[in-house]
């Protein structure tokens, strides 16, 4: 069975007034347990508002939201709150997200509101925090207010796995990084998503980012699915990926080219060691011919 | 010309303990010049960014724009004038209910004529590819529009010197796209463009790039230049772009690759080799 599933679901804005949007146009996907999805899409494509579906902070004005087989719309507030500890958002810009007085307290915030005894809230904070790569002893009693910003962002999704989710959705994790502290966040992702096998979804405007980690990319155009498929079958589909505001990795991009230009090349690879590997081959192929 | 004589700028941090944000820096830029600024997160460029239009001033040093000193109040409004402004975030940079009024805000402010306001206005709307959209609600565009719009405004004021502190960071590739090619005309259009960023490929179109590190200028050349120290890139968190990066990788493997930036002159490299 799918983790979470949506059924024809639209997201209509205002309603019957002169400023009605459609914010989501009928949009059926399952997705399962220990998936990496890639949500892409250019700006108000509607990526944003679908994953605030997932866990009842806003609901579908059409259709319906299944989360392990239950209908979100049916649920009670006790149950829906259950929903929200087992499918964690980390937003854009988490630096506005931090509020406590201490990065430790910051992050016992959500165990603490699920009830959980002193010590159980301790370990999963130490946890938590040796999980995202921020040293317990040295950060506990910082105020977040004085760490950087990639800093914070470990604040936020550390935040988030103390609740212990099985599925951690990010919105733009690394916007605003530099090249280190984009490739820290997500080298630091992917682990949560190897080691603890939590359902990651990822929103990202980096096609190499998403070509490189997602098993699933989703892309979003005007508030539908316009494409659904493994990385190297939306990454093949160039003209079409263009025509929704996209692009295609560097990388795929020159090995397009090269295949353009008749060379029997591998297209389907996104990252620098991906071609280094087949342009080695391909050359030492032609000096043993 | 722009003209940063030993600049220091502090800023206050915890326990008010004093910062230095930019640490006695020196740089001129020309006239017509593109010159890219890159760095990891706090190394001042943004700093530096305001001190260039007088937001910020100096706490040692001067900074001299087209003969007149930052410092002195007298010029504050010449020299916001001279040096315009694009910021990250369009959203903060728009003030007005259309797109016409937004980019009158600033000639108006400077007391330019109306008439002589609405030619300014179309002609920068005309510049950054917006004409079109002139009568729009500026919250009824894409984030690349806004931000071409935030462009169009500060191009009214008739800058020689435009600053752009990470204008693509909130925008997706169309966006993105759309304002590098709207730079990349103001540049043939003889404007002074001085932009900051994170993305290493966006310094390619780039006369010289500038890479700063604690507040200091650590690397300045060409961007070919420049990404040919990939190893000092990484010691202060940054990189060089995919395609420089598999020229180096192949070259280590004993390759003769040159130092292409970009897919074109790669595939011209690699087409020999290959075929």
């Amino acid at each position: 069975m799918a983790f979470i599933e949506l059924k024809n679901v639209s997201v209509i804005y205002k309603e019957g007034t002169p400023l009605e949007a459609m914010a989501l146009e009928n949009i059926s996907l399952s997705i399962c347990e220990n998936e990496f999805i890639g949500i892409i899409g250019s700006t108000g494509a509607g990526k944003s508002t679908l994953v605030q579906l997932l866990n009842g902070l806003i609901e579908p004005s059409r259709g319906k939201v299944l989360v392990e087989g239950t209908d979100l719309s049916l649920m009670k507030g006790q149950d829906i709150k259950k929903v929200r500890q087992k499918i964690g958002l980390v937003f854009q810009y988490p630096e506005n997200q931090v509020f406590e007085e201490s990065i430790a307290q910051d992050i016992a915030f959500g165990p603490r509101n699920l009830g959980l005894d002193d010590d159980e809230i301790h370990a999963r904070v130490v946890h938590a925090m040796d999980f995202v790569g921020l040293d317990y002893e040295t950060f506990k009693d910082r105020s977040p207010f004085e760490l950087s910003g990639g800093q914070i962002r470990r604040v936020a999704i550390a935040g988030v796995l103390a609740m212990k989710p099985q599925v951690l959705v990010l919105d733009e994790p690394t916007a605003g990084m530099d090249p280190r502290g984009r490739m820290d966040i997500l080298d630091g992702i992917a682990k949560i998503h190897r080691d603890l096998k939590i359902t990651v979804i990822l929103i990202s405007h980096n096609m190499e980012d998403v070509a490189r980690l997602a098993s699933r990319i989703l892309v979003m155009k005007d508030g539908r699915l316009a494409l659904e498929g493994s990385p190297n079958e939306v990454f093949s589909t160039g003209d079409q990926l263009n025509s929704l505001g996209l692009n295609l990795p560097a990388i795929t991009q020159l090995l397009n080219e090269l295949n353009r230009r008749g060379l029997n090349i591998q297209t389907n690879l996104f990252t620098v060691e991906g071609a280094e590997t087949e342009i080695l081959h391909l050359i030492r192929r032609k000096q043993n011919a | 010309m722009i003209q940063i004589k030993g600049v220091t700028s502090f800023y206050t941090g915890l326990d008010d303990k004093k910062i230095r944000a930019v640490d006695n820096l020196s740089l001129q830029i020309q006239q017509g010049e593109h010159l890219s600024i890159i760095g990891p997160n706090g190394s001042g460029k943004s700093t530096l960014a305001k001190l260039l239009n007088a937001l910020l001033v100096p706490d040692e040093g001067e900074i001299i724009v087209d003969g007149m000193c930052t410092g002195d109040e007298n010029n504050l409004w010449d020299i916001r004038q001279r040096v315009g402004m694009v910021f990250q975030n369009p959203d903060n940079q728009i003030v007005a209910t259309s797109v016409e009024e937004d980019v009158a805000f600033g000639p108006e402010n400077l007391g330019v004529p109306p008439q002589e306001i609405l030619k300014r206005v179309d002609e920068s709307l005309d510049l950054v590819g917006m004409g079109k959209f002139k009568n729009r609600a500026p919250h009824t565009l894409s984030g690349g529009q806004k931000q071409r719009v935030a462009i169009a405004g500060v191009i009214a004021m008739l800058p020689e010197y435009l600053v752009l502190d990470e204008p693509t960071t909130m925008l997706d590739p169309q966006g993105r796209d759309e304002v590098l090619a709207t730079v990349d005309f103001l540049k043939k259009k003889g404007k002074s463009i001085i932009y900051i960023t994170h993305f290493m490929e966006e310094i390619i179109p780039s006369d010289r790039v500038v890479v700063m590190d604690e507040g200091r200028i650590i690397l300045e050349g060409t961007p070919r230049e420049i990404f040919e120290n990939s190893s000092l890139l990484k010691e202060v968190n940054l990189d060089v772009p995919p395609i420089a990066a598999l020229a180096d990788a192949l070259r280590r493997e004993g390759l003769p690759i040159g130092r292409p930036l970009q897919v074109k002159e790669m595939v011209s490299e690699l087409w020999p080799l290959l075929s």
